[in-house]
């Protein structure tokens, strides 16, 4: 029973540790005062409206928005197909070559920012959108091959096998059949790659520059130096997006994280 | 045989160091029901789909209807496959589903609706058509997945352990029905199966495979009464295998049975094994009957499933089972001494290929 | 059947080109020192104290914080998957676990600085019950940045942790205790060995992001402590000197990667142990 009760209340510390700091950012973002206070004193929208008066907020915004369109359609478009051959072939080194497009998980970001920098330099593209983008391409993949990969099971193959004996072309089978079977994988890998671009700030660090930059490198470079309402205001409206992108994730795919064994 | 069907000339398949399929030589005519039947990775799945085109043999041929298909991608080929699991696409409706093969060999809509209602119907389920795979039981996922194959014409329908996944009743009433479908039909029919009973009551000829190579082919009368190998005879129904040994040309002498069993034109010393059913091995209160070749025993063991026994009986070093209709075993208790009798004419030998020592 | 197999071309070219290639840059770069192959960069590296101190504060500060997340986030785990009924509680739980690992590291880590600070809530928190006398210092300390790191990581130890448990099935649960164990024996030999891989992996993934974080750690240190990446990330971004940033690229590459290499080695070691005994 102690234990029990033990366990309930270190659960819900740690449920709390987990929401307090969003918390604090949303509500400071309303405080009337002109330093972040929490909780919020008075409640004003201002510290919203300074931000969308400053149109170099907004032009982060767009960046980031493009970046992450951009880098998660490309990951689609590059990943589906490497899912597909990884599941359906048999090939020498395919371990290493899936060990391989996974890394980009596992290895520190900082590192694969600044080697970027330096080839992107000598290609001429150095801290332009493009040397962003393919960074970007390059740290999401996984989150397609890993969502999709698992929904590519034997059970899926019979129906492409039966598919190509119903007289179906390779094409068709595709879309007619696979494409239909793995959309909520290809939806949560999408969707953790739409995420993972517009949250970073290791990698696109190193190939921003102050005209050209993302929302979270924005926030990053303020930050050092002020804090001020704004930069919860900011700061909300990604919280917000974040949310939104739950919600869309839960409603489309579920979110089946936790629960038992369908 | 040029106006077979399907023809398959000597194929090989490995997978890695695994020989799934050696030399493998068949011919399936127009309009017949070949059934491929042998125990779990005896390679007749591996050889439905090298027929489908699912997989590609390292060598030989296979032809249908004359042409040669060997290196065709499976949508390609002039048949249709029904799948283990049925493999019904779930997100499609039960007419779509049915439609859907009509459709890629560029059928029009309507009319692809319409022969996926025609043959819905043929299995009796166009009042599912609307539905969803999901929302239907086994046997008629099952009867979707049939009218599904046979709805694109195919002169030739493979089919894959389809009735594995089903309860044993509703097993064998789809074993009549798939029966009369396909004689209906007149649509060449390659069933595999690992259930004897099955392929006896369904097909023409049975083929049976046992590590990747063909034991025999045949109808089932014949593989059951002249099995051509010990694993034929043992995989197909129930078989007492006794050792017999040429005598010149007096006869092969049993391991059971005081008398020679007539045999002419044997080598001496030629190895056999003896394959003898139980049913035709009868219990005696006698020592001696005329025209049978008897010995005593003592019993061993007595099942009475209720519309019929099984006594087994041990005569000297072997065990013979005995199947009697009825309760025979009324009376028999295990360690009783016992006369068991059987008709020469009943008796099938099997030559082993070589001998297992020299003899002295 | 390989016919699939060219679809591997675009994905793989592009990884060469933009992956392998661009890492393969860093090697040969970080080889060489003044336009002729040389170990130098390493030696520089490797024969500094200094870097020594700092890998030494990075691996402690990755450390405490996957140990932290591993105390915290198991409970949490058993708790949303064991012990609470009510669907939505889970669901609302769950997405509230989401919501953080779907902010930028930024957002997360303001929002310590701002709870963190002299005046901030916690210290008033803690004045306020009496617990401090004074506002205690927590930017600028390695305490600050593991309070936030765990924070952030906390998140995939849960889900890591969480999912393994949902995995096992409760009537092996259910058989032990009905061959006699108690709830904790039942917990100890059964529920916890089968969720070890998942444990496992989260501590990996945990560890490996500690250590290669830069943007807590840079904003919770306040200049005063310097974990690894941040060196890193001054040669190529202040100083520019590719040779002897690639060492150090590649000196946090390899630790990382021997480290989780051991941690799956001892996973798998572990597994097999169990594995063995189970036959």
């Amino acid at each position: 029973m102690i234990a029990r009760l033990l366990l309930r209340v270190v659960s819900w510390s740690v449920m709390a540790y987990l929401i307090l700091p969003l918390l604090v950012i949303v509500g400071s973002s309303f405080t009337a005062t002109s330093y972040l206070a929490f909780p919020p004193q008075g409640l004003t929208l201002d510290w919203y409206g300074r931000m969308l008066a400053d149109t170099s907020y907004l032009a982060a915004f767009g960046t980031s928005t493009l970046l992450a369109l951009v880098a998660t359609a490309a990951a689609l478009l590059l990943g589906v197909p490497a899912a597909l051959a990884i599941a359906r072939c048999e090939f020498p080194g395919k371990r290493f070559l899936l060990s391989l497009l996974m890394s980009p998980l596992v290895l520190p970001h900082v590192v694969l920012g600044a080697a970027l920098l330096q080839y992107c330099a000598a290609l001429g593209l150095m801290r332009s959108f493009t040397a962003l983008l393919v960074g970007h391409i390059v740290i999401v993949m996984p989150f397609v091959l890993r969502s999709v990969l698992p929904q590519l099971t034997p059970e899926q193959r019979a129906l492409e096998e039966a598919s190509a004996d119903l007289g179906a072309r390779p094409m068709e089978t595709f879309f007619l059949v696979t494409l239909p079977q793995i959309r909520s994988g290809l939806a949560s890998g999408a969707i953790f790659a739409f995420i993972s671009s517009w949250i970073n700030v290791e990698l696109s660090i190193f190939n921003t520059t102050a005209e050209m930059t993302t929302i979270p490198v924005k926030l990053f470079n303020y930050v050092q130096y002020t804090i001020d309402p704004v930069i919860a205001a900011v700061s909300s409206i990604t919280i917000g997006v974040a949310a939104l992108a739950i919600v869309i994730l839960d409603l489309t795919v579920g979110l089946h994280l936790l629960s038992d064994r369908r | 045989m040029s106006d077979a069907l399907l023809s398959i000339r000597s194929i090989d398949k490995h997978f890695g160091a695994y020989h799934a399929l050696r030399d493998v030589s068949l011919d399936v005519a127009h309009g017949e029901f070949v059934a491929l039947l042998g125990p779990s990775g005896c390679g007749k799945t591996t050889l439905l789909r090298c027929i489908a085109g699912f997989l590609s043999p390292d060598s030989g041929t296979i032809r249908i209807g004359g042409e040669d298909v060997t290196r065709l991608p499976p949508h390609r080929r002039p048949l249709n496959t029904v799948f283990q699991h049925y493999a019904l696409f779930p997100h499609m409706s039960i007419l779509d589903n049915v439609a859907y093969g009509p459709r890629r060999h560029g059928v029009a809509r309507g009319e692809a609706l319409e022969r996926a209602r025609e043959a819905l119907e043929l299995v009796g389920l166009d009042s599912a058509a609307g539905r969803f795979p999901r929302e239907l039981s086994g046997g008629q996922q099952q009867r979707v997945a049939l009218a599904r194959a046979f709805v694109n014409r195919p002169k030739l329908l493979l089919l894959d352990e389809p009735l594995s996944a089903l309860d044993l009743k509703l097993r064998k009433r789809m074993q009549i029905e798939l029966k009369h479908l396909q004689e209906k039909l007149g649509i060449a029919f390659v069933f595999v199966t690992h259930d004897q009973e099955e392929a006896m009551s369904m097909a023409n000829r049975i083929v049976v495979m046992n590590r990747g190579v063909i034991e025999q082919v045949g109808d089932g009368r014949t593989i059951y009464t002249s099995p051509a190998s010990r694993f034929v005879a043992d995989f197909i129904g129930e078989a007492n295998l006794l050792p017999g040994t040429a005598e010149g040309d007096a006869g092969v002498r049993l391991g059971v049975g005081a008398a020679l069993l007539p045999h002419l034109g044997a080598d001496a010393r030629q190895r056999y094994t003896a394959v003898l059913r139980p049913e035709h091995v009868e219990l005696l209160d006698q020592p001696e009957a005329p025209g049978l070749i008897t010995d005593q025993g003592f019993v061993e063991d007595v099942i009475d499933t209720g519309g019929q026994t099984v006594v087994t009986v041990r005569v000297g070093e072997h065990l013979l089972a005995s199947r009697r209709l009825g309760m025979a075993g009324k009376g028999l208790n295990p360690g009783a001494p016992v006369f068991v009798g059987f008709r020469p004419g009943h008796v099938h030998l099997i030559a082993e290929p070589a001998p297992h020592r020299s003899g002295p | 059947m390989n016919r699939a197999l060219p679809l591997l071309a675009a994905p793989v070219a592009f990884f060469v080109a933009f992956f392998a290639v661009p890492m393969i840059v860093v090697v040969s770069s970080s080889l060489m020192a003044g336009g002729v192959p040389s170990l130098g960069n390493y030696a520089r590296v490797l024969l500094d104290q200094y870097h020594w101190d700092v890998l030494a504060a990075t691996f402690r500060i990755a450390g405490l914080t996957t140990a932290a997340c591993a105390l915290l986030g198991y409970p949490l785990a058993y708790y949303l998957v064991r012990v609470v009924k009510s669907r939505a509680l889970r669901r609302t739980c769950v997405i509230l676990l989401v919501l953080p690992l779907f902010t930028s590291n930024i957002v997360r880590s303001f929002g310590w600085m701002v709870l963190l600070g002299r005046n901030g809530l916690v210290n008033d928190a803690l004045v306020g019950a009496g617990i401090l006398d004074r506002p205690m210092r927590f930017l600028g300390t390695e305490l600050g940045i593991v309070i936030g790191l765990v924070y952030i990581l906390l998140p995939f130890i849960v889900l890591a942790v969480g999912n393994a448990l949902a995995a096992v099935d409760p009537a092996l649960e259910d058989a032990s205790s009905d061959l006699g164990a108690t709830p904790f024996d039942t917990f100890r030999t059964v529920t916890f060995p089968l969720c070890l891989p998942g444990l496992m992996s989260g501590i990996v993934m945990v560890f490996t992001l500690a250590v290669s974080a830069y943007v807590t750690p840079a904003l919770l240190s306040g200049g005063k402590i310097t974990v690894f990446p941040m060196l890193i990330f001054q040669q190529y971004s202040t100083v520019f000197d590719v040779n002897y940033g690639g060492a150090l690229s590649m000196t946090l590459l390899v630790m990382t990667l021997v480290l989780v290499g051991l941690a799956g080695w001892i996973g798998n070691a572990g597994a097999d142990a169990k594995g063995r005994a189970a036959r």
